[in-house]
């Protein structure tokens, strides 16, 4: 079975590089074969292969400062990694210390929020309701009846004195 | 001249590369100039392909290798080959790279120096102008495209190695290659025939 012109173009990289199946590179062959325009297209995808395939490999090349590099490269694995019990210490200090703070500033903070007065209500000034003056009124006048009726009541013991 | 037929040799020879390594495991010297000769050209030119900066390709290099060289411990010959491990490390840190962005600066010694001794004039002039119209293509090319067509063609990785080195699907490496292939198609048309001929001809 013939293969269509798209899938042929797909196909064709990998025809030029010889990275197709055998049956794949002879599907792709018959179609070339037969389609003037896919041969077009292979023809020109051989030429940007072929010039990529010489020039990418010397980009780049001539300039390489390998030994440069190298020097570089050495000297850094050279240098001793730092211990790892270090960095878990640290890790541990660094914990301490944070709790260190927090229980240092929380009772500050309580401190202050009790410190501060609780809100009270506020007393507008001069506010005094009439009915308020009325029942004080009424109180007093019934309170100095009540002690105008004891005292008329009261009749102490004969012979009593206040002295013990 | 280091090339894709030294990094095979070590590759093939699995006892060898395991040889080096264990050498290197054991803190000798030898084993990591040996891994750096083996590797060291090919990295550096991916980078420089990759970034088309040499103070970048430089620094990448030198980080890829030291971050490797660090690490050696965690590769694992099961899951990936040496070289497909050091390219991969590469690769991320030029990822880094074209993420930090930096303005493309004038490389002075590259306008300054002369460039290699060839036979000829012609033949310097030729091959010179060839690999500045492969530059200036790659430089258009998204970065994914131009990683697939640089690990294909400057490195030779097959379909499977350039998935493994890319993080992602075999088919996704192929259809990668295949659209740098159209994308360059138009870059290269201009220089095209003529040029490789050119290069042909006195290559």
């Amino acid at each position: 079975m013939g293969i269509s012109c798209r899938e042929c173009r797909v196909l064709l990289p990998g025809y030029i590089q010889r990275d197709l199946t055998p049956k794949q590179r002879e599907r792709v062959s018959r179609h070339l074969n037969t389609c003037s325009e896919c041969y077009a297209a292979y023809e020109e995808q051989r030429v940007i292969v072929r010039e990529l395939a010489i020039n990418l490999p010397r980009i780049g090349s001539d300039h390489a400062p390998l030994d440069q590099i190298r020097a570089a490269v050495m000297a850094e694995i050279a240098q001793p990694k730092p211990p790892r019990r270090t960095a878990r210490l640290q890790a541990r200090y660094s914990v301490a210390v944070l709790v260190l703070m927090v229980m240092l500033l929380l009772p500050w903070t309580f401190r202050s929020y009790a410190a501060e007065p609780p809100p009270t209500q506020p007393r507008p000034e001069n506010a005094t309701p009439s009915a308020t003056v009325m029942v004080v009124a009424s109180a007093t006048e019934a309170a100095n009846t009540l002690t105008a009726t004891l005292q008329s009541n009261y009749a102490p013991i004969s012979g009593a004195t206040d002295t013990p | 001249m280091y090339t894709l037929r030294h990094g095979r040799k070590i590759e093939r020879n699995v006892d060898d590369l395991d040889g080096v390594i264990q050498r290197c495991l054991q803190g000798e010297q030898s084993g990591y100039d040996a891994l750096y000769d083996e590797y060291a050209a090919g990295i550096y030119r991916l980078c420089y392909s990759l970034l088309l900066n040499r103070e970048d390709a430089e620094d990448v290099a030198q980080d890829s290798f030291v971050y490797a060289f660090k690490n050696l411990r965690r590769f694992d010959a099961q899951r990936s080959s040496f070289k497909t491990w050091l390219y991969t490390i590469a690769i991320c840190r030029c990822r880094n790279m074209y993420r930090r962005a930096r303005p493309t600066l004038i490389d002075l010694a590259q306008l300054l120096l002369p460039g290699p001794k060839t036979e000829t004039p012609e033949a310097a002039l030729a091959q010179q102008s060839a690999q500045e119209a492969v530059e200036r293509a790659l430089r258009g090319l998204n970065p994914r495209l131009r990683e697939a067509v640089v690990l294909r063609y400057g490195h030779g990785l097959t379909y499977r190695e350039i998935a493994e080195v890319m993080g992602c699907p075999q088919k996704t490496a192929e259809s990668r290659v295949r659209l740098a292939h159209d994308a360059l198609r138009g870059a290269l048309q201009a220089q095209g025939q003529g040029l490789l001929e050119e290069l042909v001809l006195w290559g």
